[in-house]
């Protein structure tokens, strides 16, 4: 008898002996393709932002000039999409969060004017929250730390480029000119519809101003300007064929995360300083030729923050083997600390990465050919056991 | 028809022994050690107690028996939770990529391995089943694309996915024999502990494309096998319950007999289910070879199966009745 309750405790030792997972690790990792099965659809995301209920909303353009918005749970889990009806068409990559609401810009395709639409959440379709009568072509929408918004837009009439501040209201408080001396209107068509190049147009905010990439002075250029909008300096390309197409402030370190082109090569400058008050030329900033990354597509850069407290600038760009491929680097040195590749066997191409506060990973959107054709909606969503493999600790 | 292992396959076999801790992994070698080499001392031992044994009167039985153990699992998977790469939106029109797991039982794979029983008393015995056991389960998945003005056009691609897991596994079982004589029917249940050695997944293709302008549909079909190791949880445990029966052949030896003695050869039927799920949560979405191209997730699963063995055991120590 004592052989035998042994024996049974031994088969009780060996029923509590199965592997122990972690349940958390399940809900942050994911990879996703949202796929309508029809073959003439052609979606194609812009931004994902991640909600208060820490699902996520993906921005996308939906047939080239058309919007679609989508929601899914925190897994990744589709919850609802809503097509945008027209006027309302070719939304800007740059959707705004005041911690309870979701807007974002696009442009009324009849007038060319500047609207800004308020999410609804629930799945209902966005609601006009203001118009800008007098913002046509708007190409790029960023917010601050402090909430308020810049939007840069193109005015045809006189040839300009123009940054917009708004408040965290959305109401315009400063409003600059920057004169491209040159009608670069074909460009930004074809930019807008997808019949021409891609530009790279953002906006950003540096120590005591900001900064915007479009058209000034007859190139695609960085133009730096002040706190209320005056330009204190540039960094000029050649007319579309060379430029920056990423940039980001690193605050605590005082410098730049850049990535530039030159036709068709691609250069990362992880940590350089910018002289942001002199004229300068983007193709004599240097720094390290990627020949893997594709300049004609989207490349990204953000800064994180890793847990030693330095800061650490993440790049997401396409490559040109169809893949999406993330590089870290220290945001003080420069030095690569880690890459991740995303993606294998039929093409995908990046269009937006940003953290997520819920576990301290990266959201990541894109675009992938089902079946190797037909473009669709795709999210990569890493958690911070990732994120600590990316930024080398 | 394209049949090869890929390089990343083995790599992540590499990678897995890699990965695994030192301990963990030169655990079941030691188990497996330990048992052949009691194995090897018990004739010695058996041989001595057969000369003591003879020199007193009375009937005996086999106390302690070890042989071999082979046989077939039946197996399937049980889903707790689906997992999809595609997801579909609701308002759109195709309903196929769901998957559709393979019927109960429906995959056979086979057992082998070592049997060490000790009896009790007349009735109970003691079983440990050291070995390496092969499960399978299958399922396919469908996806489909159609132009939206005619939904006869378009491209469909079906995958079926069958899956081959390969375990050294250490079942200990409590067996009660009913009756007496050399036939005896017997009821068993026990649980068991295992090592996953390795993992395999035949992946079958079917593309077939209305699309790209021929006048027929095209049907393109491929197969592959991939090591998917990492997909898995690396130690794995169960139950089981089962019957059996067992049938005696031969006679006790005395002091200058060379016969093999009592050997029990005993055929049993059980049902094994696993404690938990298998999947490793962790490494749910990180295959890129499969995220992309097939779209395939691991589903949180367990599996159960039905074993059919035959097990021939050999006496090393006989005790009175």
């Amino acid at each position: 008898m004592k052989k035998l309750l042994y024996s049974l405790l031994l088969i009780g030792t060996l029923a509590s002996c199965a592997e122990e997972v972690d349940p958390t690790l399940q809900t942050t990792r994911f990879s996703r393709v949202y796929d309508d099965g029809i073959i003439g659809d052609a979606f194609a995301p812009l931004d994902v932002i991640e909600l208060a209920d820490s699902g996520f909303l993906v921005l996308s353009t939906l047939n080239e000039q058309g919007i679609h918005l989508m929601k899914t749970d925190k897994e990744g889990r589709f919850l609802w999409d809503r097509p945008v009806q027209t006027p309302y068409a070719y939304a800007l990559p740059g959707l705004i969060s005041d911690g309870s609401d979701v807007y974002f810009f696009c442009m009324d395709e009849v007038s060319l004017q500047a609207q800004l639409l308020r999410v609804d959440t629930s799945g209902n379709n966005p609601e006009p929250f203001r118009s800008y009568p007098d913002i046509l072509y708007p190409l790029a929408a960023a917010q601050t730390a402090s909430g308020s918004v810049l939007l840069h837009s193109y005015d045809r009439d006189i040839r300009n480029s123009r940054l917009d501040h708004l408040n965290s209201t959305f109401m315009q408080t400063w409003s600059e000119n920057y004169p491209v001396l040159d009608d670069v209107e074909e460009a930004i068509i074809g930019h807008l519809t997808g019949t021409g190049e891609r530009l790279p147009f953002f906006a950003g905010e540096r120590n005591g101003g900001y900064y915007f990439n479009g058209f000034n002075n007859y190139s695609l250029s960085l133009t730096f300007v002040d706190a209320v909008g005056a330009e204190t300096g540039l960094m000029s390309g050649f007319r579309e064929e060379s430029g920056i197409n990423a940039a980001a402030y690193l605050e605590t370190q005082g410098n730049y995360a850049l990535s530039r082109f030159n036709n068709d090569d691609n250069y990362l400058l992880p940590a350089t300083g910018l002289a942001t008050g002199e004229e300068t030329l983007s193709d004599e900033a240097g720094g390290r030729e990627l020949p893997e990354i594709d300049p004609s597509k989207p490349v990204k850069v953000l800064v994180d923050d890793r847990e030693d407290g330095n800061p650490a600038t993440i790049y997401a760009a396409t490559t040109r083997s169809g893949r999406i491929v993330l590089l870290a680097y220290e945001g003080g040195t420069g030095n690569l600390v880690g890459t991740r590749y995303l993606g294998n066997e039929y093409a995908y191409e990046l269009s937006a990465i940003r953290t997520t506060t819920l576990d301290d990973g990266l959201i990541i959107a894109g675009t992938t050919r089902v079946a190797g054709r037909y473009p669709r909606i795709c999210l990569f969503k890493l958690n911070a056991q990732d994120m600590r493999d990316l930024l080398g600790y | 028809m394209i049949k090869l292992l890929k390089p990343q396959a083995r790599a992540t076999r590499k990678q897995l022994l890699s990965t695994l801790p030192r301990k963990e992994a030169a655990l079941p070698i030691l188990i497996l050690l330990l048992l052949l080499l009691t194995a090897m001392c018990l004739p010695a031992k058996a041989q001595s107690r057969r000369r003591a044994v003879a020199r007193t009167s009375g009937s005996q039985a086999p106390q302690m028996q070890m042989g071999f153990k082979a046989g077939i699992t039946l197996g399937h998977a049980e889903v707790s939770e689906f997992y999809a790469v595609r997801t579909e939106p609701t308002r759109l029109v195709s309903t196929r990529d769901q998957k559709t797991y393979d019927g109960s039982f429906a995959h056979q794979n086979t057992q082998v391995g070592l049997e060490m029983q000790f009896m009790v008393n007349s009735n109970l015995a003691l079983s440990l089943q050291p070995g390496f056991y092969t499960y399978g389960y299958g399922y396919q998945s469908s996806f489909a694309w159609t132009l939206a003005d005619d939904a006869s056009l378009g491209t469909t691609l079906d995958l079926t996915h069958a899956h081959r897991l390969r375990y050294l596994e250490f079942p200990l079982l409590a067996r009660y024999f009913i009756g007496y004589g050399p036939i005896r029917p017997y009821v068993q249940g026990g649980a068991w502990i295992g090592w996953l050695q390795g993992a395999q997944k035949d992946l079958a293709t079917t593309l077939e494309d209305n699309t790209a302008g021929g006048t027929e549909p095209l049907r393109v079909q491929t197969e592959e096998t991939l090591g998917i190791d990492a997909l898995y949880l690396k130690r794995q445990t169960g139950w089981i319950a089962g019957a059996g029966v067992a049938f005696d052949l031969g006679d006790v030896p005395d002091n200058s007999s060379s016969s093999l003695g009592i050997v029990r050869f005993l055929l049993s039927v059980n049902y094994r289910r696993g404690f938990g799920d298998i999947t490793d949560p962790d490494e749910r979405f990180v295959d890129r070879r499969l995220l992309s191209g097939a779209y395939d997730v691991q589903d949180d699963l367990s599996l159960a199966n039905i074993e059919i063995s035959l097990s021939c055991l050999f006496t090393f120590k006989y005790d009175y009745l």
